[in-house]
């Protein structure tokens, strides 16, 4: 059970609050009421709530204020605000003055004012995880997806991407953001395509998650592989690409052959007795990722191990 | 009062989405419907269309997906949009409403010339000869935008060429005081196309005016002269125009590469009216 | 010969060309030259993906095609603006060239 969600009230209309302050907490929200204005702004950054109510219906600047620092701030203008307007106004509000996440209009609709609070801390959860460059879901979902997937016959993969930090110093940041969105996109799409679907994340920087049933991991990671071939080849010269490298100048003014961008792919299937928690796959695939680099290509690895003895390793290395 | 020229463009800048073929969208629909279509079949379908090429590509060198003029050809559009957003773009496309011998005609033309210039890049081992294809897909996508947006000028202009026996890009000169090259160049920019699909467009009957994509200009210029020659498709004039001196020397060919090309595109336009003709049949209702 | 598509194959028409199982000329032959067609081997054609083929003669008039003579006048036609030029002459040679071939008159029809 979810504990209770907190509400900011602000109005300063004395019946309508207590109407809705009863309302909500009829529907097991807690209800924080901000009667002065000029504490509002204090009380929420000290103590943030789950979401704000703020009714704009009264004339006073004040509320309006809030509303705006509120947004202001890119620490706490996640809080979801929804506002209260009379709607005779609705039209002619300066809507670009009003940086509302949503808003219902007076005389309030319960039902609808129930489905905006719920729609609004939803899509805060959504929005907040998602890294911001690629737009796919960070760390605290790949971690709750990592978990779900444990016992099942599943195959928890990590990419990165080979040599990109040369890359990015060579060609820029704004090219290897580029990079970034191609990889993200690739690995959506090759995994949304493939037979069962599956989940994918963007953890940070050039490190991606994916999750599909173990029966299609390699069909996808060899897709995935082949697909960012086609897609970085426009990035090199033909020349640079027939020889396998390209010349750049490293941070000490050196030239390095730098090789091409490549993927390393490190798969750790789930139903194995020896994952017995999320931080033992993530482990797992640490090691992967090295063995995956030693090849200097684009490649997969995959675990296949069943008990602790490292002797009897057995680690299937899928070359494309 | 707006001259012609700034008009044409102001119409440009408006233009979100131009029509095309009944039957593409009819054959798509149904492909998308079909979960086991794979993506090497859409693809095929959408690149043989200018206008579902140019969409999708539009999309994915917008400033949504960040790929900034970066995206030259459908087959990397879909690896990177993705099959379900390519799929959405292309059913959710407008169709010409009156479906008449032109309409057909250019289609037929437009992957005429991307045969043809695929088959010339190939055959002279030319660097990326599928974003030269897909240059010369769209080479005259501007005849479009005259169709759809400039009915009256459209209407004209027909008058003009069959009473005065001129050339679509002659009457268009003299009408609109710009040209479809031009008017697709605009276009391919407004849209953000990659440059190496620009320059074609815009140079593709003066290729002496192209710069960084010489080679891919002379080859669309070449095609298009092939394909006018053979009478295939309808581009709007019957008039097949000189192949220009400085496209011929820029890509070294000679007679006997011509002709050998010629036979191999001859072939390949066999099964392009095949697909044309499975198009529009696709588009016929069923009972 | 006349290369056609093969939804207007028929029995009785005989290869002009061999077809090949791929573009590679290294591939195996799947039906060579001189076989007259028959209605299974057009089917198994078909399913193999084939899209045309090349057959002796001219049995079939494609849309659009009429005479040989027809043909070539609707090309002069084509080529008026550009007849004082010799490299644009023998560019329409070629064409003649080729649809003498396609319309079977070496093979006397």
């Amino acid at each position: 059970m979810n504990p209770k969600r907190r509400i900011a009230l602000l109005s300063s209309n004395p019946d309508l609050h207590a109407h809705l302050e009863l309302r909500l907490q009829s529907k097991a929200y807690q209800v924080v009421s901000l009667p002065d204005p000029s504490q509002v702004l204090g009380f929420i950054f000290s103590d943030p709530p789950d979401i704000v109510i703020i009714d704009l219906s009264s004339p006073d600047a004040r509320f309006h204020a809030v509303l705006k620092d509120l947004k202001d701030d890119s620490y706490f203008s996640v809080i979801p605000v929804i506002g209260l307007i009379n709607g005779s106004e609705a039209d002619s509000l300066e809507w670009d003055q009003f940086p509302f996440d949503d808003f219902v209009s007076l005389p309030i609709n319960y039902p609808e004012l129930f489905s905006r609070i719920r729609l609004s801390l939803q899509r805060i959860q959504r929005i907040f995880d998602n890294n911001p460059l690629t737009k796919l879901p960070g760390n605290t979902s790949i971690q709750q997806a990592i978990e779900r997937s444990l016992g099942k016959p599943l195959a928890v993969c990590y990419i990165d991407i080979n040599d990109f930090k040369p890359y990015n110093d060579t060609y820029g940041f704004s090219r290897g953001d580029e990079v970034l969105r191609m990889v993200a996109r690739i690995m959506s799409n090759t995994v949304k395509e493939s037979k069962d679907g599956g989940f994918v994340g963007h953890i940070g920087g050039d490190d991606f998650v994916f999750i599909v049933p173990h029966a299609q991991v390699e069909q996808v990671c060899t897709t995935m592989i082949a697909n960012f071939n086609i897609i970085v080849s426009d990035l090199f010269g033909e020349e640079d690409k027939a020889r396998g490298y390209y010349v750049a100048k490293d941070r000490k003014g050196e030239a390095q052959q730098i090789p091409l961008l490549g993927i390393s792919i490190a798969v750790v299937p789930t139903d194995n007795p020896l994952m017995q928690h999320a931080g033992k796959v993530v482990e797992v695939a640490a090691e992967l990722k090295k063995v995956a680099k030693k090849s200097g290509k684009s490649c997969y690895v995959v675990d296949r191990r069943r008990t602790p003895r490292w002797n009897n390793a057995v680690v299937d290395l899928g070359k494309v | 009062m707006d001259d012609k020229r700034t008009e044409i463009r102001r119409i440009i800048k408006d233009t979100k989405s131009l029509p095309t073929l009944p039957g593409v969208i009819a054959k798509l629909g149904s492909m998308a419907e079909n979960n086991a279509i794979s993506v090497h079949e859409m693809a095929r379908v959408v690149s043989s269309d200018q206008v579902l090429s140019a969409k999708v590509l539009r999309l994915v060198n917008s400033a949504f997906y960040g790929f900034s003029g970066r995206v030259s050809t459908v087959s990397n559009a879909l690896i990177l949009l993705g099959v379900n957003v390519v799929k959405s773009l292309a059913i959710s496309s407008s169709i010409f409403e009156i479906m008449e011998k032109n309409v057909v005609g250019l289609w037929e033309h437009s992957m005429g010339v991307a045969v043809a210039a695929n088959v010339m890049a190939k055959r002279l081992k030319l660097p990326e000869p599928e974003e030269t294809s897909t240059a010369a897909l769209l080479h005259d996508i501007g005849k479009v935008i005259i169709k759809i947006k400039l009915q009256e000028d459209f209407d004209h202009l027909t008058t003009l060429i069959s009473n005065k026996g001129l050339m679509m890009i002659e009457a268009e000169r003299e009408l609109l005081e710009t040209d479809h090259a031009e008017i697709g160049e605009w276009l391919a920019q407004t849209w953000l196309l990659p440059e190496k699909l620009i320059e074609p467009i815009a140079c593709h009957h003066n290729v002496e005016k192209s710069v960084v994509h010489q080679s891919k200009t002379a080859v669309v210029h070449v095609a298009d002269v092939l394909i006018k020659a053979s009478g295939f498709g309808f581009s709007g004039d019957d008039l097949v125009p000189m192949i220009q001196p400085v496209a011929w020397n820029r890509l070294g060919l000679t007679e006997a590469i011509l002709e050998s090309v010629i036979e191999e595109v001859e072939d390949k336009l066999v099964e392009v009216k095949n697909f044309s003709l499975e198009i529009q049949s696709s588009d016929e209702p069923k009972t | 010969m006349q290369n056609i598509p093969i939804t207007l194959a028929a029995p009785g028409m005989i290869m002009a060309k061999e077809i090949k199982a791929s573009d590679d000329p290294a591939s195996m032959t799947v039906c060579g030259k001189g076989v007259k067609l028959s209605e299974s081997l057009i089917d198994r054609l078909r399913q193999m993906g084939i899209q045309s083929l090349f057959v002796e003669g001219h049995p079939i008039a494609l849309e659009g095609e009429t005479t040989l003579e027809e043909m070539l006048a609707a090309l002069d036609k084509r080529f008026i603006r550009v007849a004082g030029d010799p490299l644009m002459v023998k560019i329409k040679g070629m064409y003649v060239r080729h649809i003498q071939r396609s319309m079977g008159a070496a093979d006397g029809r």
